[in-house]
């Protein structure tokens, strides 16, 4: 069966005011249900296509469609677009303090819920059903601000997940983990991929790619898309990595092994 | 007068050392505060932390380069440049958190768990409490 269109981005362009282009030029597409790495060096563009797609930031030129409807300021303003859009994209953003930002856990939970105006029956199931999921009933009470860094990205995934999202986009979701938490967010995800749910993740670490996506997306140091292939053809292409500031001069070796 | 200043501020920092931020803004909710208020409370009260740390990193951050002692002119400056560096940290966690937001279906107008009511038990506390007062009062 051919999975459906879920992103189409058209010639993107995208400058900070009064800043040079961010984004360059940028088409691609995304089905349902895909596993999509963006890859780039930092300060290549990653985080802000992800806002893109989030409909945080908007193109400069160009368009973005998701499900076939153009992803714009005005079109997010129609409060049916906006609750439709906003409960089935979810957004982890990098830094989890920006994210967390009610008093305690519980309530962070029920931040997107309450906004998108579900019940508060539906909000206590969900708030219920998201702890098991994550395994963190016993930080309910916890304010976010005496979590740990891993602790605070599970809380910053559930207030996401909460929605019931069928897309996920993530902003180096592994940034500052420990190993086990490394491991368990990478569970996580599969499951959830699993499931169907798309998943996007802008990263630059090479090693947590084969885990996270089947395709990757490589932008260049100058903003622009420079390969869209899959995972394990993008690994084999050491000369296009170090070229892309992906990979260290002279470390070829040890990904061609 | 100052003893029951005195008391004033002791019972207030024995609430606050005693109780949860998060409770005590549940009890304001049910006294009837805004929750626009309420939220920015509570940010404050969140965000204050993590821009004290970033103020103490960029503290250690300097003493940790630092091998002698400097000049006042040289220290001013170096607050000054600090408190500059702080600004556009605290502004662009700002932005963030309002991105955050926005893509949890924040559109302006913003809903908060429904507030707790005051309980039978609650007014029956809040009376012995006017009662145990009034007592003191007419012994004083």
């Amino acid at each position: 069966m051919l999975a459906m269109q879920l992103y189409d981005i058209q010639n993107v362009v995208f400058a900070y005011a009064g800043h040079p282009h961010s984004l360059e030029d940028i088409s691609f597409s995304v089905l349902n249900g895909e596993r999509l790495a963006l890859l780039g060096a930092n300060g290549s563009g990653k985080s802000t296509l992800l806002h893109l797609l989030d409909g945080l930031y908007f193109a400069t030129t160009g368009e973005i469609r998701i499900w076939h409807e153009l992803l714009t300021e005005e079109e997010l303003m129609r409060t049916e677009f906006n609750h439709r859009f906003r409960s089935q994209v979810g957004f982890l953003f990098q830094n989890s303090d920006a994210q967390l930002f009610c008093a305690t856990v519980e309530e962070e939970l029920a931040f997107g819920p309450l906004q998108l105006r579900l019940s508060s029956t539906e909000i206590r199931q969900r708030i219920e059903d998201s702890l098991t999921l994550l395994q963190i009933n016993h930080l309910r009470d916890r304010a976010p601000q005496t979590l740990s860094v891993g602790q605070k990205k599970m809380v910053a995934l559930a207030s996401v997940l909460i929605l019931n999202p069928s897309v996920l986009l993530l902003d180096e979701p592994t940034a500052g983990l420990d190993p086990r938490s490394q491991g368990m967010l990478l569970e996580i995800l599969e499951e959830l991929s699993d499931r169907g749910m798309t998943i996007i993740t802008a990263t630059h670490d090479m090693d947590l790619l084969p885990r996270i996506a089947d395709r990757a997306l490589i932008l260049s140091e100058n903003h622009r898309l420079v390969a869209n292939l899959p995972v394990s053809n993008c690994l084999a292409n050491t000369e296009l990595l170090v070229s892309v500031n992906l990979l260290m001069p002279n470390t070829e070796a040890i990904y061609k092994r | 007068m100052a003893l029951r200043t005195g008391i004033c501020v002791t019972l207030a920092l024995l609430l606050s050392a005693t109780t949860r931020s998060a409770r005590l803004y549940y009890g304001l909710r049910s006294l009837g505060v805004p929750a626009l208020f309420i939220t920015l409370l509570t940010m404050m009260d969140r965000y204050i932390q993590v821009i004290v740390r970033a103020a103490s990193e960029i503290h250690l951050a300097r003493i940790s380069r630092s091998i002698s002692t400097s000049t006042l002119r040289k220290e001013q400056d170096w607050i000054a440049a600090g408190m500059g560096s702080l600004f556009r940290r605290s502004q662009s966690l700002g932005n963030n958190v309002y991105l955050a937001m926005v893509s949890r279906g924040y559109a302006g107008d913003l809903y908060l768990l429904a507030r707790e009511r005051l309980k039978v038990k609650d007014f029956f506390f809040l009376i012995a409490i006017a009662l145990t007062a009034y007592a003191l009062l007419l012994i004083g």
